[in-house]
């Protein structure tokens, strides 16, 4: 949704304790270099500005046998090769950032009652609750504050189940699209929702303001509908795709997206990416659920190898497709292989507080739409603005480099350290996943730059 | 040998081929792109446009000078030839402003329009040197860059330098213009004039050092050209040319201490 990492979406935490990876591809550990290799071609990623490089064999045996030893002898040898390595600033905490994206939890309740929601069945642990009109409204005056033309701002509606609040959706929507024009600012908008209450019109109001719409969808009928109840118990799958239709028919401006949650009761992805791509998505991503508030259908050691598997059989389609020549609208793989290709830095796994920020239905400012009411990461308010001081305080805590075990791990700045959210409440349980994810994405990139370098010329 | 080939884009740009020098990487590069100094990105412009080739310094206040046409191109089809001016690109001007002596840096200028064109077929309009008759074809302008190279389609390995045979003495006369790179004085004698805020001195290539702040003391251009057989003998230029600072610098130049002319002895 917003700045998203090379993991995109997965928000996926990573722990870089060398068992996870021992008898791995995606180890061993070396904080500046990863080898990927296969019997006729290696790979050398360099950490320090996510640098990927062919080498012969030759070079690689050299490499291996230094990552064994100490790493100033690996740099040494990155110098003879003439691979240079300046990426200081990515080292260097942000002080602050102007706060340029904002998402509104406009209702903070939702109809669905999902065991495993981060928002507690949408409350967020508190009593139900709807944004009044002039917080949004004020969130809106907020995002312009100080903004110059040809900027960009970003305007997003979560919740809860947002759509149970629609008239401050609009109301905020059109306030920020005069603005924009005003001003010469270029706006984004973007909803996510269950899509159990879209209306008609809801798809004529989401292509006229060009929204990104996100549906929460698990799976086939049968899986979907025992992950995402009504509360009342009775399945939503029929439902939502019935009232999506519109949506997925009227798409130009607008992109209709499938976000799937994992866990361990879904793990069919090829079956299910098949299926949300036919059903019409412009797109379909998968995020592990590595953190639950009841800590039911998390991801443990064992369903993470299996979810891995998938994702690389998920990843193969997206490979062949791409070949042939046709489009494949796989997410994590899409944002990977563009990551990748343009090597991404991310000393912070998204953008939360930094540009980034959740706004509850009482006005406050949170580090993102899932800390919301959430005293740990309260970084200001619509009406004062963030709290520069506490903003500060939580770009040097979490940047990467200084997160352990991150430091020493290959992969850090393209994870960035892992969803904040979850590395909070759950710490880091899926390192291993992450960096099987991401070795696999190099060898996927390497294959296509090799068959399709088209398709990288094109991106 | 160990091979490596950088692949994504950072690596593109974050990679030093052996026997590049330091000013090829954007991290320790000047970036000056003024002919001379760490390449002469002219020889870039030179093949920008499909089956024609431009002279890198041929810009005139006519058109620019087409150098060469490959035989099997459109332009060559519609009977462009050697030595034919590109007037227009597109229906903008590619050539000298004015009375501008086509200057290192024009050549870029007068494209400027078409870089934001790359990539797309374009109506190229030349003047016949045969016949002074118009010639208009489309053709395509090529891309710059191929990922975050240099195009190898429009400047091989050692072009962008090739033009570099004399670094020293032309970079050293090219910056005479209070460049701050340059590691000598650019006004010298330099002394205030009693009851005012002026200063009075002479630019250090001018031959004259009788005559202070003299209006053309800005170094180049590099006219007249000298002649040594014209007829009549041509005025002395008034500062020291290209060819006396390659053939003659030990003689023409001078030690300067304390921003003064220093007596040799």
């Amino acid at each position: 949704m917003i700045d998203l990492p090379v993991v995109a979406s997965m928000s996926v935490t990573p722990v870089s304790s060398e068992a996870v990876d021992r008898d791995r591809p995606s180890g061993p550990l070396h904080r500046d270099v990863h080898l990927v290799q296969s019997e006729l071609a290696a790979q050398l990623f360099v950490v320090e500005g996510s640098q990927i490089y062919d080498i012969d064999h030759e070079l690689a045996a050299r490499i291996e046998l230094l990552t064994s030893s100490r790493s100033d002898a690996v740099a040494g040898l990155l110098d003879e090769f003439g691979v240079i390595r300046e990426s200081r600033e990515v080292h260097q905490p942000l002080e602050s950032m102007p706060l340029r994206s904002l998402s509104l939890a406009v209702a903070q309740k939702c109809n669905l009652g999902c065991t495993y929601c981060y928002a507690e069945q949408g409350d967020f642990g508190g009593s139900p609750k709807s944004m009044p009109a002039e917080t949004a409204l004020a969130a809106v005056d907020r995002l312009f504050d100080g903004i110059k033309p040809g900027e960009r701002v970003h305007l997003a509606f979560l919740g809860g189940e947002p759509l149970l609040n629609r008239p401050v959706i609009r109301s905020a929507t059109i306030a920020a699209e005069r603005r924009a024009v005003e001003l010469g600012v270029q706006a984004g908008f973007a909803i996510t929702t269950n899509g159990t209450l879209l209306e008609p019109h809801d798809a004529d109001f989401f292509e006229e303001h060009g929204f990104a719409v996100t549906v929460s969808i698990d799976g086939p009928r049968d899986v979907h509908d025992q992950l995402r109840p009504f509360k009342k118990g009775t399945g939503s799958f029929d439902q939502i795709m019935l009232r999506l239709q519109p949506l997925l028919h009227q798409q130009r401006r607008m992109q209709v997206s499938a976000r799937v949650t994992v866990t361990p009761r879904n793990l069919e992805l090829t079956t299910t990416l098949s299926d949300l791509l036919s059903a019409g998505f412009h797109s379909v991503g998968f995020s592990p659920l590595l953190s639950s508030p009841s800590g039911r259908d998390e991801l443990e050691a064992a369903t993470l190898d299996d979810m891995l598997a998938q994702m690389i059989a998920c990843g193969a389609e997206f490979e062949a497709a791409i070949v042939d020549g046709r489009r494949h609208a796989f997410l994590n793989m899409v944002n990977a292989m563009q990551e990748l290709h343009v090597g991404s830095l991310r000393p912070y796994p998204c953008g939360a507080g930094a540009g980034y920020f959740g706004v509850s239905a009482d006005g406050g400012l949170f580090a993102c739409h899932r800390f919301v009411d959430d005293d740990a990461a309260a970084l200001g308010d619509v009406a004062g603005g963030i709290d520069q001081p506490a903003q500060t305080r939580w770009l040097r805590e979490r940047h990467v480099d200084f997160q352990s075990p991150c430091r020493d791990c290959w992969a850090r700045y393209l994870c960035g350290g892992g969803c904040h959210h979850e590395v909070l409440s759950r710490s880091r349980n899926a390192c291993g996943y992450i960096r099987g994810w991401l070795h696999y994405c190099l060898e996927a990139y390497a294959r296509l730059r090799k068959d399709r370098p088209d398709y990288f010329s094109a991106s | 040998m160990a091979s490596i080939h950088p692949q994504n884009l950072s690596a593109q740009i974050s990679y030093k081929a052996v026997g590049n020098p330091p000013s090829t990487m954007p991290v320790s590069a000047i970036s000056n792109c003024n002919p001379g100094l760490e390449f002469d990105f002219r020889a870039v412009w030179k093949s920008l446009i499909e089956g024609v080739e431009l002279h890198e310094a041929g810009l005139t206040n006519d058109g620019h000078i087409v150098l060469d046409v490959d035989p099997d191109g459109m332009a060559h089809a519609a009977g462009v030839r050697t030595f034919d001016l590109l007037i227009s690109v597109d229906g903008n001007k590619v050539v000298a402003e004015g009375d501008s002596p086509g200057s290192a840096l024009e050549f870029s200028n007068a494209l400027a329009d078409v870089f934001d064109k790359l990539g797309s077929t374009l109506p190229c309009v030349f003047q016949s040197a045969n016949d002074g008759s118009r010639i208009e074809v489309s053709l395509l302008i090529n891309h710059v860059l191929d990922n975050a190279f240099v195009s190898e389609a429009l400047a091989e390995p050692g072009q962008l330098t090739q033009g570099l045979c004399s670094p020293w003495h032309a970079d050293y006369r090219e910056c005479g213009c209070y460049y701050w790179a340059a590691s000598r004085p650019d006004f010298i004698n330099a002394v205030p004039v009693p009851g005012t805020d002026a200063v009075q001195g002479q630019s250090w290539m001018q031959r004259d050092l009788q005559s202070n702040n003299r209006p053309d003391s800005r170094p180049y251009p590099n006219f007249p050209i000298p002649d040594p057989d014209a007829n009549p003998p041509q005025d002395e230029p008034p500062h020291f040319t290209y060819q006396e600072m390659y053939l003659q610098w030990e003689q023409k130049l001078q030690f300067i201490r304390q921003g003064k002319v220093a007596d040799p002895q």
